[in-house]
């Protein structure tokens, strides 16, 4: 019954989380020894909204977000614009993979895209990662 | 290879031919071909291209959120049941229907659409005989971003 | 504008057997459920799901939709007006929300 438990727990803390705090998440990633996905987004884009309601909320995307600690930032926010700093965010909406553990961009994606495309970059992401699966 | 083999190959080859239109539908059916049968009752393979039909729509949209389209047809009202909406790439093809009745006057509606990536956008007409008519066009839908 | 604010424009006159445009433009977020940016929580979709067009209460049009139409939505029907009378939009949304608009139209 205990294993059965402890299993339990293991998987619901498996599931990465969706965070807004970026000490929370940074912690939960190094923690769980994940990488992290940046979500920069702005109030007013259009195009980040056609990213939330095309892209974000698909079965298959948040299958693959779920390998990652997702770090979701309004890019005028304090949090959002020193990060969007570090990387040389151009714009919204932006997905940055970082890796926490050797404080290093895995990668970055900036502007609306399908759906295909935005699966294509996460997969080769996840090549440089260690996540079995991702 | 001797007559009976071959007259034996022959068959399995035929029998299989005439089994694939009926499980062509479960195997590999796009999500805009899944909500044509679902919601017309026929296949899209079976609607064709009417150039009675004009859908005003434009090439390249500058924002996905908002794509203006407008259907017409030459085709009476009278002899037109509903216009259906459909944009091949969205997570949900099925956009809109309209009901049309002699009332209207003539075949027309306009309206704006989201679509999430370049795809083919659809007007369909059911007809009063039980007929369906179409007309495409592909819209192309350019990555966006804010600075 | 509050959410189901209906504009809906009809020329004020035609002639008998004059086919009109029909325009409207209603307030609404048309919304899909969408991933809200902020908590990762899933937003249930809010979007119109249906506009009857009417005219002298006799059914014209109707127009069944879901969030793959734009927010606040334009559409545009057409009417052949015969005799003078009140052209009426009724429409609701996926959340129970319902509302209706008039305008007059003299046809000589």
């Amino acid at each position: 019954m205990k294993l059965v438990l402890i299993i339990l727990v293991g998987l619901s803390l498996a599931v990465a989380g969706w965070f807004n705090n970026v000490k929370e998440g940074l912690e939960i990633a190094k923690k769980e020894n994940r990488p992290v996905a940046f979500y920069f987004y702005g109030s007013h884009c259009p195009y980040c909204a056609q990213m939330e309601e095309f892209v974000l909320n698909q079965e298959d995307v948040q299958k693959k977000l779920n390998n990652f600690v997702v770090i979701s930032l309004n890019i005028s926010s304090d949090d959002g614009s020193k990060w969007a700093r570090k990387f040389g965010v151009p714009g919204v909406p932006t997905i940055v993979f970082y890796d926490p553990k050797q404080d290093k961009a895995l990668g970055a994606i900036f502007g609306s895209r399908p759906r295909g495309e935005i699966l294509n970059y996460i997969n080769g992401v996840c090549k440089r990662t260690n996540l079995k699966t991702c | 290879m001797d007559r009976r083999k071959f007259l034996a190959l022959s068959a399995v080859a035929f029998a299989g031919l005439s089994i694939a239109p009926a499980l062509r539908p479960a195997f590999g059916a796009t999500k805009l071909e899944e909500e044509i049968q679902k919601r017309l009752g026929v296949q899209l393979l079976q609607i064709k291209e009417s150039a009675d039909i004009k859908l005003t729509a434009p090439t390249i949209a500058e924002s996905g959120a908002n794509v203006p389209i407008t259907v017409e047809s030459t085709i009476p009202v009278d002899k037109v049941e509903k216009l259906y909406i459909f944009v091949d790439k969205n997570p949900s093809p099925w956009i809109a229907d309209v009901s049309l009745s002699p009332m209207n006057g003539q075949v027309y509606f306009s309206t704006r659409i989201k679509m999430g990536e370049t795809s083919n956008v659809r007007a369909i007409l059911k007809l009063k005989d039980g007929s369906y008519v179409m007309a495409t066009k592909e819209v192309k839908v350019t990555a966006g971003g804010c600075g | 504008m509050a959410v189901g604010t209906g504009i809906l424009r009809v020329p004020k006159e035609a002639k008998k057997g004059e086919v009109v445009r029909v325009q409207m433009v209603i307030t609404h977020p048309m919304s899909p459920a969408r991933k809200d940016p902020q908590t990762g929580q899933q937003i249930p979709a809010h979007h119109l799901t249906k506009l009857d067009l009417l005219f002298n209460d006799k059914l014209v049009s109707t127009i069944n939709m879901g969030a793959g139409v734009s927010a606040n939505p334009f559409m545009a029907l057409t009417l052949k007006v015969e005799e003078s009378g009140v052209v009426k939009i009724v429409y609701e949304d996926n959340k129970g929300g319902k509302w209706e608009k008039t305008a007059e139209i003299k046809v000589s």
